[in-house]
């Protein structure tokens, strides 16, 4: 399990990315259920409850995937390491960094547009 | 190099594919880049923007990928390679679509909202609701009761917004010049608003397949001022037409009217209301001219015209008695 | 490592020993063969003939709409032609041909002599051939499927499509689809641990890595898809409501799951053709590929970001605009890790030597192509602009840019580059070059003005079109872009034909190419090396010229074959570190048997003989369960399972070898299809528009029962495995029996409650989901028991123990995965509901 975790395992060739499509269905489907119960009167606008929590939902992500990828970095960086696995450190923490990006990018529409419209 | 000769016809042959439709012009009557509302305008600007910009993208890529292949090489060292790569990877891979994709999502998703449903303050827009079956538009307008098929009148230089169902499959509401498409599903209830900047007629087409006569699902929608526009509603809303003596009346009412309703005639709800039948530019959304004569030609010959519509054949009656049909139906324009 | 030196020569009888055990029979037996290299090209071949079909379909369509109110067929046949040019293209040739090129190409890429599951692969082939047919068939029996290749509901309902041709779609493609899972999950397995000795990840060919992320892709996107066709068909045949409004169904929820599979399934089928990319690319301009780390970051960012776009095809479906939005970005975020690598592959050019040559020529022809393609998928990506074109000749040209420019062109691209692999012969200069022109040529005057068309609001799938739209001119165009394209396939066809008759013979590494796949002698012969070397980087025939002969001395490991079985490498799937020896199954009857019994089933459904279909299922069983008892320590897997003394364990005799990896893998594709049921679940109750009706009437305590007895289950068998691991098989019959005994009490309390429960699977969506979803448990829970006491019955034999311990550790996965789903099935078929309407 603990070889699992670490930064050199291959999983973090995976993670990055799963974490965003978990949170991407998250918001996906919060959106859905928020709109079904609890939607907004449209003439709010974008700046809704509904939106400030879909888009507070991004920052943790971002925070947890930043620090995955600092960790993946430094373990590349230790060159005690096999080349095989100091390249998957290397790889996992793009992937980890290709996620924050990602969500930065997908919460994007959340400044732009109101939520059940 | 054989192959780089044949590079150097590439351009000539993407010229020539380009400029033989651009010859033909922008407008037509489906044309997108012909627009005559602010949501069509809105989605043309952003076509001509995005092509210019994504064609310069794409004769950059081009040239420089040829170019790659015609150049020779200088040595490089090492180093040198490896800061080439990086201007490569991250000038082109990140940053060139990475701004591109940023200024498309700002720019373009406003242009969107303004299309949507939002409430207005002032005067509502004007609701009408349509619904689809295979293959015709049922068009109702609720504040008026006035109830027509496979046409559309709309007062012009006011929104419009138009609540779709559908009676069956799924089909798509679309005219082209005036907005986006949005599909009408069964179960559900779209909204599309909908604008004609001046008094006119366009054309729609169902634009999601829905079956054998997917291409005869047409509607043509007629703009008129505002004054003209309330003028049709009234008389629309008033009108009751005077039934058919005779024979052929009877065989109207046993055979046409259980499914086809002509105001202040019949009843039937499963086929277009007949009641403007007369007035209206097509027949079969789409399948004829509704010219003098088509209404006769549409009864006798329909199943070959539009096959697999619902309509039965007319084989049991009389020729004479369906002519006569014919003649009144066209008298049936308000 | 012990490397087995043997001083073989190529006239030694060392030679007639491997192709005594790798040998392919002839005539009828044929049939038996399952060797990655024949059934490779068997995909292709037959793909090939598909792509002709759907080509001729595609003529027809261009016919009919070359002048404006034409009638050469009917709106009925034209329907029939376009929907089945898109089956055809999408399913039974795109798709399968980069499998079939995969499952040639990896394991020579790999340097291992097959893949890991061969008689998955003879199977695959069989239920594509099969499945083909049987839709194919339905041109012939004017009953083909008529809703279009995205097969929406209610149109293809039975309501609005009575006749067979629906089922003709759901079935056959469900059959295809067997086909393309167990590609997948056989070439996951096989990269990930049949690597050559030292092939470490970051040591694999960049092909390798795309084919891991496709087949991945494959395993993920394909079951959405495959439960939305059985469900489908259950409303048709059955008549429950899964996509009826009126009765808390819902049709959009079949357009999330088809294209829930239908996005991914495009880059399914473009990630392949961009490994043919970077493969070819650094031959032919003699240096490596520029960024191998950036490629790989991009192909698998490709692969997941891929999952997150399948709504940009519904975006005029009426969903709310912020959720398009998150769609729309998605769908463009996808432009960078693509612009990745064609900035990649631009670079490699620009500090390489390009050679030129055929393939290079195609290589250039997908550039332009595809990225015109790509550029107006960002175009529709954005949602407003996605309203006007959605469903125009805008799309159908923007598509035929991505697929054709992103998969046929690469593929041509990679069939003259291996054509010496495949026939020992040089692809022709003159001729290909005429083909290429042609095609080219065709295909852009085709397809560029059909974006105009689009523009100009033709709308895609309609039979005719009245003149004065401005519609004529592009069509004909169009109509005579297409006969020049189609000159261009024939010329292409009579240049492969003839340069088996007339090519040059190549020379060893015509290309001088760096992957190892050109270290096999051409035509390759089964087993691909006589020795299988050790891999310190990723261009061993750059840095090793040599290889080819050491390798065909046998100067390498595993060289010999006179214990009769066939043999590769399992290697750690990191480090590329030797851990067992994988002995693999001989030539079979069996897979073709299996697929003919699943054909007939198939068949049977369409013609509804139920009976036949119930019987020939059974029979499918037999045959699938009789093929999984020659496994293991059975003769007939290994027949002298003696090894060498201080040579690593045959895999059999380890506790972990590629069919536990196989069954994880399969096990995820399940999971796919389970979370895609529990989508389709959660959805009805919260998006449909008609809500769910009804309450659950399934009781809570014999499920809560059922958890427990198979927590117990799975804990006592984790603890058997444990002992078996450390050597002890004491009585390890009884226990498994012992645990097959709770794992029956368990599936006879689900059925007991789904008897119960009383439920009216044809009244409402609501219940005919939660009868699926409980009688997909059942099936599970029966299947592990079944396959768990077949292992006490091999223990009894003698098949299975402390020697050869390997075969309970396949099985165990799947008593975890059922307990998985058991357990979460119960919370969200059953706790969800009460929470919901509570609130």
């Amino acid at each position: 399990m603990r070889a699992l975790l670490s930064p050199c395992h291959p999983l973090q060739l995976v993670l990055g990315l799963l974490l965003w499509s978990l949170w991407f269905v998250l918001i996906y489907g919060g959106l859905s259920v928020l709109c079904a119960f609890a939607a907004p009167p449209a003439t709010q606008g974008q700046w809704t409850l509904a939106n400030l929590l879909l888009g507070a939902s991004a920052l943790p992500l971002f925070a947890f995937s930043g620090w995955l990828a600092l960790r993946g970095w430094r373990a590349a960086s230790n060159i005690e390491q096999s080349s095989a696995r100091r390249f998957v450190a290397l790889t996992g923490a793009g992937i980890h960094v290709i996620g924050m990006l990602a969500t930065l990018f997908v919460a994007l529409p959340l400044l732009i547009l109101p939520p059940c419209v | 190099m054989n192959g780089a000769r044949g590079c150097r016809r590439l351009p000539t042959l993407t010229a020539a594919a380009l400029t033989v439709p651009l010859l033909g012009g922008c407008s037509g009557p489906l044309s997108i880049l012909d627009p005559a509302g602010p949501m069509a305008q809105g989605v043309a600007w952003l076509w001509w923007l995005m092509a210019i910009f994504f064609s310069l993208v794409l004769l950059a890529v081009g040239a420089l990928w040829i170019h790659a292949l015609r150049r020779t090489p200088r040595e490089v060292t090492v180093v040198e390679a490896r800061r080439i790569e990086k201007c490569w990877l991250i000038g082109g891979g990140l940053i060139l679509p990475g701004v591109s994709i940023l200024a498309l999502l700002l720019l373009g998703t406003p242009v969107g909202q303004r299309m949507l449903p939002l409430p207005v303050e002032g005067e509502q827009p004007l609701r009408i609701d349509i619904t689809a079956h295979q293959w015709w538009w049922e068009v109702r307008y609720p504040d008026s009761g006035v109830v027509t098929a496979n046409q559309l009148h709309i007062p012009a230089g006011r929104p419009v917004d138009l609540h779709l169902g559908s009676a069956d499959v799924i089909h798509s509401f679309w005219v082209p010049r005036l907005g986006g498409k949005l599909d009408m599903i069964p179960g559900r209830t779209n909204v599309l608003r909908l604008q004609a900047d001046q008094p006119g007629t366009y054309r729609g087409q169902c634009a999601e397949f829905c079956g054998t006569q997917h291409t005869h699902m047409q509607i043509v929608v007629i703009a008129h001022a505002e004054a003209d526009y309330q003028a049709w509603v009234e008389e629309r809303a008033k009108r009751r037409v005077t039934p058919l003596a005779g024979a052929a009346g009877e065989i109207f009412a046993t055979h046409c009217g259980t499914c086809h309703r002509v105001a202040g005639v019949s009843d039937g709800a499963r086929a277009p209301d007949l009641s403007d039948i007369g007035s209206r530019p097509t027949l079969g959304a789409g399948v004829l001219r509704n010219e003098p004569g088509a209404i006769a030609r549409w009864l006798h010959e329909h199943r070959r015209l539009k096959q697999g519509n619902g309509m039965p054949a007319h084989d049991d009656i009389d020729d004479n008695q369906l002519d006569a049909i014919a003649e009144w139906l066209e008298t049936l324009a308000p | 490592m012990t490397e087995r030196q043997a001083g073989a020569t190529p006239d030694n009888p060392q030679e007639d020993q491997f192709d005594a055990v790798w040998g392919n029979p002839r005539g009828w037996r044929a049939l038996t063969i399952v060797n990655h290299t024949t059934i490779g090209l068997r995909f292709m071949i037959t793909g090939l003939v598909f792509f002709l079909i759907g080509g001729l379909l595609a003529m027809l369509i261009r016919t009919q709409l070359a002048l404006p109110g034409q009638e050469v067929v009917g709106p009925d046949l034209y329907n029939q032609a376009f929907t089945m040019h898109g089956t055809l293209m999408m399913f039974l040739f795109a798709v399968p041909m980069m499998e079939g090129l995969a499952v040639y190409l990896i394991p020579k890429m790999i340097g291992a002599r097959d893949l890991v599951f061969p008689r998955l692969s003879s199977l695959g082939y069989w239920c594509y051939l099969f499945g083909g047919i049987i839709l194919c068939s339905s041109l012939f029996l004017d009953l083909a499927p008529k809703a279009g290749w995205f097969m929406y509901t209610p149109l293809s309902s039975a309501a609005h499509t009575p006749g067979a041709h629906s089922d003709f779609w759901l079935l056959g493609i469900t059959f295809v689809e067997i086909s393309a899972v167990s590609a997948g999950v056989e070439l996951v397995v096989s990269i990930l641990r049949s690597r050559a000795p030292g092939m470490a990840l970051n040591r694999m060919p960049i092909y390798g890595w795309y084919i891991l992320v496709m087949a991945m892709m494959i395993v993920v996107g394909f079951p959405p898809l495959i439960l939305g066709s059985i469900l489908l068909e259950l409303e048709r045949a059955a008549g429950m409501p899964f996509f009826d409004p009126s009765r808390g169904g819902d049709p959009v929820l079949w357009q999330h799951l088809f294209w829930l599979f239908g996005h991914p399934e495009v880059y399914i089928i473009f990630l392949p053709a961009a490994g043919i990319v970077s493969t070819l690319l650094p031959v032919f301009c003699g240096r490596p590929l520029v960024g191998y780390r950036w490629v790989v970051l991009g192909v698998i960012s490709t692969g997941f970001i891929s999952f997150g776009l399948w709504v940009h095809h519904m975006f005029t479906v009426g969903i709310p605009q912020l959720a398009q939005a998150f769609f729309s970005a998605a769908s463009m975020l996808v432009a960078i890790p693509t612009a990745v690598q064609v900035f990649s592959w631009l670079a490699t050019l620009w500090l390489g030597k390009p050679r030129y040559s055929l393939p290079m020529l195609w290589l250039v022809g997908f550039l332009l192509v595809f990225v015109c393609g790509g550029l107006t998928g960002v175009m529709l990506a954005l949602v407003p602009f996605d309203w006007q074109v959605h469903d125009t000749h805008f799309v159908v040209a923007h598509m035929h840019y991505v697929l054709v420019g992103g998969m046929f062109f690469p593929l041509m691209a990679g069939l003259y580059y291996w054509m010496p692999h495949f026939s020992g012969r040089m692809p022709s200069e003159r001729l290909g070059r005429w083909g290429f022109w042609l095609f080219f040529a065709g295909f852009n005057i085709t397809f560029l003005i059909m974006h105009w068309t689009g523009l100009l609001g033709m709308p895609r799938r309609i039979y005719t079109y009245e003149t004065g739209l401005g519609w004529d001119l592009p069509n004909l165009i169009s109509s005579v872009g297409s006969f020049i394209m189609a000159i261009g396939v024939a010329t292409l066809l009579l240049d492969f034909v003839l340069h088996f008759r007339f090519g040059r013979r190549a020379a060893q590494n015509p290309w001088q190419a760096d992957t190892l796949e050109w270290a096999t002698s051409l035509p390759p012969s089964p087993y691909n090396f006589a020795s299988l070397p050790r891999i310190e980087d990723r261009h061993p025939l750059w840095t090793r010229p040599d290889l080819p002969q050491s390798i065909a001395r046998g100067e390498h490991s595993l060289a010999t074959a006179d214990h009769g079985r066939r043999e590769t490498w399992g290697t750690d799937a990191l480090t590329g570190r030797p851990s067992e020896i994988i002995h693999l199954p001989g030539n079979s009857l069996l897979p073709f048997i299996a697929a003919l019994c699943i054909g007939v089933v198939c068949i049977s459904l369409l013609a509804k003989g139920y009976w036949i279909a119930l019987i020939a299922t059974v029979a499918s069983i037999g045959v699938l369960l009789r093929w999984s008892w020659e496994n293991g320590a059975h003769p007939a897997a290994a027949p002298d399972a003696r090894t060498q003394p201080g040579d690593l364990p045959l895999h059999s005799r380890t506790c972990d070898g590629p069919g536990r990896w196989g069954m994880g893998v399969t096990l995820l594709a399940n999971g796919s299809l389970y979370l895609s049921m529990l989508f389709g679940w959660f959805y009805l109750w919260t998006v449909a528009p008609g809500g769910m009706t009804g309450e659950a009437r399934l009781q809570h305590w014999p499920l809560l029962l059922g958890i427990g007895l198979l927590s117990a289950a799975v804990l006592w068998l984790r603890r058997c495995l444990k002992r078996l691991r450390a050597g002890d098989d004491a009585q390890l019959a009884g226990n498994l029996t012992a645990v097959t005994g709770l794992g029956l009490a368990q599936s006879a309390l689900l059925l007991w409650a789904l008897l119960d429960a009383g439920l009216a699977p044809r009244a409402s969506a609501h219940d005919a989901l939660l009868m699926f979803a409980v009688i997909y448990l059942l099936v599970h829970c029966v299947l592990g028991c079944a396959l768990l006491a077949l292992q006490s019955w091999r223990v009894r034999l003698g098949l299975v123990n402390a020697e050869c311990p390997y075969e309970p550790f396949v099985v165990a996965p799947l008593w975890q995965y059922n307990l998985g789903v058991l357990a979460s099935g119960y919370v969200a078929l059953l706790l969800f509901p009460l929470s919901w309407s509570a609130s």
